[in-house]
């Protein structure tokens, strides 16, 4: 697939093709434009650094991306701030991100990741959405949607997979 | 694309180019010293990273250090100095909870509401020919930061925190030896004065990095809700 050979052989195509969906991912889950934007640079470093142990047979170049932006986001917000490790390790200087920037970034927040999102049945999208970007623990979301606990289960997991076939269908 | 998102384009296209010329290095040497060297060098960063990445070490050491030791002094905030702030003292502190989950921690080392993303603005009350707007600050443990009002807002915003009173403070530091005994947090009440409502920015600095950051007084920031209820104008 495209990306895959983008990833591969042309790093700034690849990125030109993601960036506005890592950027949705990252601002959904962290709704700080500026943090979001950072975290955006390190994901896009890592995978630079990381691309030869990517395997097709795994999932998509995509899905392998948005892994490492959520890990990257989930040490983020544990820690208040993106570590710069892979960009250091690339000699990559630091970037001071302009109101435009995140102006740009606040603008495609709504965007790639609700479009993705979008594409799953209602009760499994809010479950996801509420789990997944919004951090709600399965008995907090269970008390606002009226359903058993167990439901909620049910409908993250198969909405995490459906996400996991879409995102290997690419490209977007 | 935006200037910024283009440059990173560009430091990545760069990145990649050495990481290519790296990679053909071994191939353009000559003799079996220069060839074996690099390639053991390699292996051992490879080690090391392989031990780094399995492990996690590197980052929850950093964690562990500063959660429980306090930052190092190589952590010092690079700007405005010392003499310069006023040094919030632990002993005003109010509480030891932990900040309420819509609101994120900035740099690591505080939290403070009204920001747009995350809250409505902060609601405003008449004190004296200015408005006064009640807030809280969530410091983590042993975290050292400064908050830092813009030298071209201070005639229009001043903040107090802890017992301060009037607050003519641009530039609040934390105490470095403040850290709750059982704790991750401590929390300080306190607020800002404005003339009129506005959407205010802030600096908050950390651990050698800087973070702007805006909060709505008595009225949003671009795409925030206003206050709660009505503020006084």
């Amino acid at each position: 697939m495209e990306t895959e050979r983008e990833l591969r052989e042309d790093f700034e195509r690849f990125y030109r093709a993601n960036l506005k969906v890592v950027l949705s991912y990252c601002v959904a889950r962290t709704r700080d434009p500026e943090l979001a934007a950072d975290l955006a640079a390190e994901t896009f470093a890592a995978a630079l650094t990381a691309r030869d142990g990517y395997a097709p047979a795994q999932g998509s170049a995509r899905r392998w991306l948005l892994g490492i932006a959520a890990h990257k986001t989930s040490d983020a917000l544990r820690r208040g701030h993106v570590q710069r490790r892979a960009q250091r390790q690339l000699g990559m200087a630091e970037i001071t991100w302009s109101e435009d920037d995140l102006a740009y970034v606040t603008s495609i927040e709504p965007g790639s990741l609700d479009l993705v999102l979008a594409e799953l049945p209602e009760d499994q999208r809010r479950a996801v959405q509420a789990h997944v970007v919004d951090e709600l623990g399965y008995g907090e979301i269970a008390q606002v949607t009226g359903v058993s606990e167990q439901t909620v289960r049910k409908r993250v997991s198969r909405g995490l997979a459906a996400l996991r076939r879409q995102l290997d269908q690419e490209p977007r | 694309m935006t200037h910024g998102f283009d440059q990173l384009a560009r430091e990545l296209s760069g990145a990649e180019r050495r990481l290519e010329v790296g990679a053909r290095r071994p191939h353009t040497l000559h003799g079996l010293r220069a060839l074996v060297l690099p390639l053991a060098t390699s292996a051992v960063a490879a080690a090391v990273l392989a031990v780094v990445l399995l492990t996690g070490a590197g980052g929850r050491r950093a964690t562990t250090h500063l959660r429980n030791s306090g930052p190092s002094s190589s952590s010092a905030p690079p700007a405005a100095p010392r003499q310069h702030g006023w040094m919030l003292p632990c002993g005003q502190s109010v509480g030891t909870q932990p900040p309420p989950r819509a609101i994120h921690v900035l740099l690591g080392a505080l939290a403070l509401p009204g920001r747009p993303d995350e809250s409505r603005a902060l609601q405003t009350g008449r004190d004296g020919a200015r408005l006064f707007a009640k807030s809280g600050l969530w410091v983590r443990s042993g975290v050292r930061f400064q908050l830092i009002v813009p030298p071209a807002v201070r005639e229009r915003l001043t903040m107090t925190w802890g017992n301060a009173g009037e607050g003519n403070h641009g530039n609040v530091m934390i105490d470095p030896a403040c850290r709750a005994a059982s704790a991750r947090w401590v929390n300080f009440v306190g607020g800002y004065w404005v003339r009129h409502p506005m959407c205010a920015t802030l600096i908050v600095v950390s651990d050698g990095r800087r973070r702007r950051i805006r909060i709505g007084i008595g009225t949003g920031c671009p795409g925030q809700p206003g206050p709660a209820a009505p503020s006084q104008r």
